[in-house]
């Protein structure tokens, strides 16, 4: 590997990962054919799989001993980003729904608006796959309890595909939720005065496996998050010194 | 209404106190428990010795609260002190799973960076 190659990017990708090894090495092949360039950072979250010998093969990747959830473990992977130095983070999921090739347009969405956090959203001006009526309806919920209680509206409050710089990640490397964290941390970034942006990507489905929240989950979900979102809106005045 | 405790309420509540005041003493000395856990855990035997040995006093409470029965003073405090007992537990649990949480992701980093460490090492030799 050239010198110059081993210097640092100025974005760090998170991958947080959890028995993905059937999806891993290909959403780490595709970035590595990326015309740009960027580090990535895969965090397995104490998988029972082969996850951590197939992306350590081809990224440096964090092997947390128990599972965190995706709170814990993303939040790891922020730390490593604050810690480094990096001027973005960017958080891509191990199941390979966000696609590669989406990541150039949050990072130029926040070099030109310099927002805080960038926000890859499913119903932004750009056809995507589009999840269940009932994820549907339950983020409409979600989206009108933000913009009731922190006065912004956001599209896709779900979405986990999503870019934060320095003040987000000063923010969310110390005080990230382990549940629910998307639409919370959205209250928690209002609620502190950082800038939101959404912007239109094409996700996909997910590639293999299946998804943790169905069914009945789905209300539970929807009750817990808005009663965090509350939360987050009552507990806004404090710790402001982002 | 007068509380008089019979003679068979007054040895089984003795027995009682004796015999569970003494296994959470051994535990409170092998630190099994902590003093605020012996003094919450010893109430369940307190609270009804002292209806048992203090029924005046018992009777008392009662009238002042304006319920009918003792019991229900009893059962009342008891509650109360196990409510107060399951908060502090849930207080101290969610303060530990955050511990919890830091430490493993550190333990994760360190691990990273210690293999980070070892793979320049063997790569620094190699040249």
């Amino acid at each position: 590997m050239a010198e110059a190659d081993k210097q640092q990017s100025s974005v760090l990708l998170v991958i947080p990962c959890f028995n993905e090894a059937a999806n891993i090495g290909g959403l780490l092949g595709e970035i590595a054919a990326l015309p740009e360039r960027y580090d990535t950072l895969v965090i397995d979250d104490g998988s029972t799989d082969r996850t951590f010998e197939e992306a350590s093969q081809r990224s440096p990747t964090v092997r947390l001993p128990h599972n965190l959830g995706i709170g814990g473990c993303l939040q790891t992977g922020l730390i490593y980003a604050h810690r480094k130095g990096y001027e973005y983070c960017i958080q891509v999921d191990g199941d390979g729904q966000h696609p590669p090739a989406e990541i150039a347009k949050l990072v130029a969405a926040a070099r030109t608006s310099g927002a805080n956090l960038v926000i890859g959203s499913r119903f932004c001006d750009v056809q995507s796959f589009r999840s269940t009526f009932s994820r549907r309806v339950g983020i409409a919920l979600i989206s009108k309890t933000l913009r009731w209680l922190c006065g912004q509206t956001v599209l896709d409050p779900t979405s986990g595909f999503r870019l934060m710089d320095r003040s987000a990640l000063a923010l969310f490397s110390r005080d990230y939720p382990a549940d629910f964290p998307e639409p919370i941390t959205l209250a928690k970034a209002m609620t502190r005065g950082l800038r939101l942006q959404e912007v239109g990507v094409r996700m996909r489905e997910r590639q293999h496996g299946t998804s943790s929240i169905g069914g009945l989950k789905n209300v539970a979900y929807i009750v817990r998050v808005i009663s965090y979102i509350a939360l987050a809106r009552l507990n806004g005045g404090r710790d402001r010194g982002v | 209404m007068e509380y008089r405790p019979t003679t068979n309420t007054v040895i089984f509540m003795s027995l009682f106190l004796a015999g569970y005041l003494a296994i959470l003493l051994r535990n409170t000395l092998r630190r099994s428990l902590d003093i605020y856990d012996f003094f919450m855990l010893s109430s369940l035997a307190l609270v009804p010795g002292t209806a048992v040995f203090a029924p005046s006093l018992t009777s008392r409470l009662t009238h002042m609260v304006g319920v009918e029965f003792p019991l229900v003073i009893i059962f009342g405090a008891l509650q109360f002190i196990a409510f107060l007992y399951l908060y502090r537990l849930v207080v101290k649990t969610n303060a530990q799973a955050r511990v919890i949480t830091s430490l493993t992701q550190e333990a994760g980093l360190l691990r990273h960076e210690l293999d980070t460490l070892r793979k320049g090492a063997a790569e620094g030799r190699d040249k």
